[in-house]
């Protein structure tokens, strides 16, 4: 076998092990505590540069741009390898079928930071914001919150824990999608020029 | 009325576009895929009155106002346990239109369907708070549809809940369970149309046409003109000021009052402003303001505007009032509310014939993961004496007039 060949093999089997236990250590260590809502982890990404890494996270967050949630970035740094803002997406009671309906917004915080061979996530301060019925019957924001760290809500706790249980599935597919889409080599336009036949 | 039309097809005119009005979050809380819902309640109370009408209802001394006071419009009964309303509601949504089926039953329903008279003979009952009801039109409370023509403009169909005021008929929705006089003194409902444009997210202007108020069957061919611009200055404060104006508009006056030698009542004009604003000061306070001013123009003159002068004491006779509501969040379970009111009908151009000051004291207590709230209440009210004939308003345990009425009970409801 080529040794270059050898060295890629290697790169990626040390690559597949660290994205393996990176994701048993964070999202299935979530699951085993309900209390604190706090997603992070510092992934190795052997090979992998600061700005290719930088693009992967940009990606990701314009993903999520398209699945209903609501993204506001504060700060998109190509220099510093940082995405930082605030996201949220909408929960809904536990009724099924045409009798669910909206309970409320939960917001939480986005950091993603990437250097050469290296990048970190964290996804925190996870807050539910009140929703009522308005005098016109749309559904508002009241203004009253609630951080997600709490654990008890006299009074609508069923309903509380599913918010904190969806919450927790929804990171922990986040924290797994991010960490796929970090190494993921996108189809650059440079590719297709190479892959084109030229004629003499 | 053609002028109205004019004023109403000048509004839409100057729209390029339309969105179901004030639904901002409710856009953003919207899935792209299409959904039917369906929600409802219902609504129970019992309460006492401490100055124990002899009659056992809380709505007045039978000797003011011909027999018909209106000391309270809804929940009316002493000392018995009473429904007031059950609602099943059905909404159908998609990316470009709405459709709402609210239907309501029961002593509430009715009451809020009023209008709603038997045939073309309207107000054949001698006495217009028992109107005799058409049998399932007296059940719709709403039913129209919104076209979303681009995302901010929308047209809306139908028969819908009144823009103006503050407080609904849905027990759910509002913070104290007994309603205010000037949501009993206003319109609850319109059937029309209404065209919404949505300028920003801060701003949105809706202006439409309706058979009057409260009005299925539209007595005379006149159309009121509806209109309410919303502003939002900041999060969690939103000032809505409304507007509903027409010709012989008031289907009383226009039926019952001109069949018994008053023709002379048909002819006027009938303005109502209304400002209802609210503020989410923290996130456990909340402030509300609810003020309105309505009036009559009556057009005739010489004897004819004498006898009006001599029953209204004016060509012009106004109404209005204003409430502020103040509520804070003690806990997820239990709040606290309290809301004062002022309302001025002296001239007895609406229902309560009087002036009346009003503060209603209210605990919510929310259980069973918000599906149930229980609303204990005090309700205190202080009448003026009526103008015509000098009567003490609310009633005692002998069946005579007094000026006070206080009132402690406890509302049940339950919301799916």
């Amino acid at each position: 076998m080529p040794v270059f060949l050898n060295a890629v093999l290697m790169k990626t089997f040390f690559l597949v092990v660290t994205l393996g236990l990176s994701l048993q250590a964070n999202c299935d260590g979530q699951s085993s505590s309900m209390s604190a809502m706090d997603f992070s982890n510092v992934v190795v990404a052997d090979s992998l540069s600061k700005q290719f890494l930088f693009r992967n996270a940009l990606r990701w967050v314009d993903g999520l741009k398209g699945s209903n949630e609501k993204i506001t970035l504060s700060q998109n740094d190509s220099i510093l390898g940082k995405v930082e803002g605030e996201s949220s997406y909408l929960v809904y009671t536990q009724q099924a079928g045409i009798l669910k309906k909206l309970s409320g917004r939960v917001s939480y915080k986005i950091f993603i930071e990437a250097k050469d061979n290296k990048y970190r996530y964290h996804f925190s301060y996870f807050v539910f914001h009140y929703y009522k019925q308005d005098r016109f019957y749309n559904m508002v924001e009241t203004g009253k919150i609630k951080s997600l760290n709490e654990p008890s809500a006299s009074g609508w706790q069923k309903l509380w824990d599913s918010h904190r249980s969806t919450t927790q599935n929804k990171m922990k597919e986040y924290c797994k999608q991010l960490e796929i889409k970090m190494v993921e080599k996108p189809e650059t336009a440079s590719e297709k020029v190479v892959a084109k036949k030229v004629e003499w | 009325m053609k002028k109205y039309l004019q004023i109403a097809l000048f509004s839409a005119s100057n729209f390029a576009v339309a969105v179901p009005a004030f639904s901002q979050d409710a856009t953003e809380a919207k899935e792209e895929k299409p959904k039917i819902t369906m929600s409802g309640y219902i609504d129970s109370y019992i309460l006492h009155a401490f100055n124990n009408p002899k009659s056992g209802t809380l709505m007045g001394n039978t000797a003011a106002n011909g027999g018909a006071p209106t000391g309270r419009a809804f929940d009316r009964l002493n000392d018995q346990f009473s429904l007031g309303l059950v609602q099943t509601k059905f909404a159908y949504s998609d990316k470009k239109s709405d459709l709402v089926i609210d239907l309501t039953f029961g002593p509430n329903a009715e009451l809020g369907n009023f209008g709603n008279t038997r045939s073309t003979t309207l107000w054949t009952s001698p006495n217009n708070f028992q109107s005799q009801m058409i049998g399932t039109s007296a059940a719709i409370k709403q039913a129209y549809f919104t076209y979303k023509a681009t995302e901010k403009l929308s047209f809306t169909v139908g028969q819908f809940g009144t823009h103006v005021g503050y407080e609904v008929i849905d027990a759910p929705i509002n913070y104290n369970y007994s309603l205010s006089n000037l949501f009993n003194n206003g319109p609850f409902y319109h059937i029309g149309m209404k065209a919404s444009y949505t300028f920003s997210d801060k701003v949105t202007w809706m202006a439409g046409l309706v058979n009057n108020w409260d009005n299925l069957f539209d007595n005379n061919s006149q159309k009121s003109v509806i209109s309410q611009l919303y502003f939002k200055p900041k999060e969690g404060f939103n000032i809505y000021l409304n507007y509903i104006g027409g010709y012989g508009d008031d289907t009383y006056l226009s039926t019952v009052a001109t069949s018994t030698g008053n023709a002379y009542l048909e002819n006027y004009t009938r303005q109502l402003f209304d400002l209802t604003t609210g503020y989410q000061i923290t996130s456990k306070f909340y402030l509300g303001l609810n003020a309105a001013y309505g009036f009559y123009n009556f057009k005739a003159t010489g004897a004819d505007g004498d006898a009006i002068k001599a029953q209204y004491g004016s060509s012009k006779p106004a109404w209005g009032g204003v409430a502020l509501y103040s509520n804070y969040a003690i806990s997820d379970i239990l709040g606290i509310g309290v809301r004062y009111e002022y309302f001025d009908d002296e001239n007895y151009v609406r229902y309560i014939g009087t002036k009346n000051t009003s503060i209603t004291v209210t605990a919510p207590i929310t259980l069973a993961d918000g599906h149930l709230i229980v609303k204990p209440e005090l309700r205190l009210d202080n009448a003026n004496n009526t103008k015509a004939g000098d009567v003490k308003y609310y009633e005692d345990k002998d069946g005579n007039g007094t000026n006070t009425q206080q009132t402690f009970g406890v509302a049940f409801i339950y919301k799916y």
